[in-house]
């Protein structure tokens, strides 16, 4: 298919979507106001685009390895073939496949451009499936999400790696607060997520036995999701079951006050290490429905206040 | 009378449906939905059965939530975290160490 072919598949893919979803596709971010069925039919219609983006990404890449290995044995097979067929055409194949290389190339960087992070269906869509009936059908989740992972402009620091076994190395930093979403309760209670992480990328070059130099990245992605429960009015904190059903190795608690009343907040730490590539594992869904649950659980009527 | 199999996971409540019947194993009066599997679906799922319906996979799901977080009665039982939780921890990440100050090793995989 040619380039212009594969624009018009890749524009009549999206063109599947809702105006929402296109939009989230192309700006790579999603907010505002949303009635949950309408928000998780585009979180659904964005788990479908990415899934499918990540495929064709995996699929290109492998067509250019393979064009870019052709297109160099083919030298050799056009010197071979060229002197038993006797003609010079053969000598046009090197070249074709170098062209073709090189389009996979530029297709597989416009692939990447479009990738979505991998949070929001693997982590976000199960919160919020499993907390379903739990929300208030007659209020609009508040919803602000940059999907658009570790990019330049999220970049915060960058500094010398860390000592190691390698010739050079630098370290990259981004800061990425990805996802804030407020969900009102059906008992009138409003439960506030937010899923910040930090994105670590390091660089390095390393000469191995042989003396060869060889590059590489290395990527830890930290994440802290941080579940905040505001109660309608004001009540009591069971701190005491709250500090016994967490990890303290891994969670924290605190009360916090907000418009005078006392909200009670739950974090959670992950880290996720890959090399190459961003790691494209998440927080587990069910761990950030494990914080709002302790929470709730937490709460006690104010008429026990004091008692 | 209204259905009073259990709604929710956070905010545990009654369906509040227009009862049909009653669950033969606990007597809950229960709504069409809730009566489809020939049990309520907390009996269902208590009993290790599954109903393939909405109201089925969320008592089984909630379930699960509560036998590892604890439910309303296991208040305060600190059996929240399985051991594989805790053998994927190491040490070095007690209290959210803050990033350069962790045993991370570039060169391990």
């Amino acid at each position: 298919m040619s380039e212009a072919g594969q624009t018009v598949a890749r524009k009549s893919f999206s063109g599947q979507f809702s105006p929402e979803a296109q939009e989230a596709i192309r700006t790579r971010a999603l907010s505002g106001n949303w009635e949950v069925r309408r928000l998780m039919k585009v979180l659904g219609e964005l788990a479908h685009f990415d899934e499918v983006n990540e495929k064709k990404t995996r699929r290109t890449m492998v067509w250019m390895i393979v064009l870019y290995v052709l297109s160099f044995l083919g030298i050799f097979a056009a010197a071979i073939s060229g002197e038993f067929l006797g003609t010079n055409l053969v000598w046009l194949l090197p070249p074709a496949m170098l062209v073709l290389a090189i389009w996979q190339t530029v297709l597989y960087r416009k692939l990447k451009k479009q990738d979505l992070i991998n949070d929001f269906r693997t982590c976000l869509r199960p919160v919020l499936r499993d907390l379903a009936n739990d929300l208030d059908p007659e209020q609009k989740l508040r919803v602000q999400m940059d999907l658009s992972g570790p990019v330049d402009r999220k970049k915060t620091n960058e500094r010398p790696a860390p000592p190691g076994n390698y010739v050079k190395g630098k370290e990259h930093t981004f800061k990425d607060p990805w996802c804030e979403v407020r969900l009102p309760l059906v008992d009138g209670a409003t439960a506030v997520l937010q899923f910040d992480t930090t994105w670590i990328r390091l660089n390095v070059t390393k000469r191995n036995r042989r003396g060869k130099t060889k590059f590489k990245t290395k990527w830890r992605k930290e994440c802290v999701a941080r579940a905040t429960l505001m109660p309608p009015e004001a009540v009591r904190w069971d701190e005491a079951s709250l500090q016994a059903r967490m990890d303290p190795r891994l969670e924290k608690v605190k009360l916090v006050e907000k418009d005078g009343v006392m909200c009670a907040r739950m974090e959670r730490f992950w880290r996720f290490k890959g090399s190459g590539d961003a790691p494209g594992d998440a927080p587990p869904g069910r761990e950030v429905v494990g914080l709002l649950l302790r929470l709730h659980g937490a709460m006690m009527p104010s008429t026990e206040v004091g008692s | 009378m209204s259905c009073m199999a259990s709604a929710g996971l956070l905010v545990l409540r009654g369906c509040g449906q227009p009862a049909i019947g009653a669950c033969p194993q606990c007597g809950k009066a229960l709504c069409a939905m809730h009566m489809a599997g020939g049990m309520c679906t907390d009996c269902m799922a208590l009993s290790g059965g599954f109903n393939d319906s909405e109201a089925g996979r969320e008592a089984a799901m909630r379930q699960n939530y509560y036998s590892t977080y604890g439910g309303e009665n296991e208040f305060g039982a600190a059996t929240y975290f399985t051991p594989g939780d805790r053998a994927s921890v190491t040490p070095g990440t007690a209290g959210m160490a803050p990033p350069h100050q962790d045993d991370y090793d570039p060169f391990d995989t």
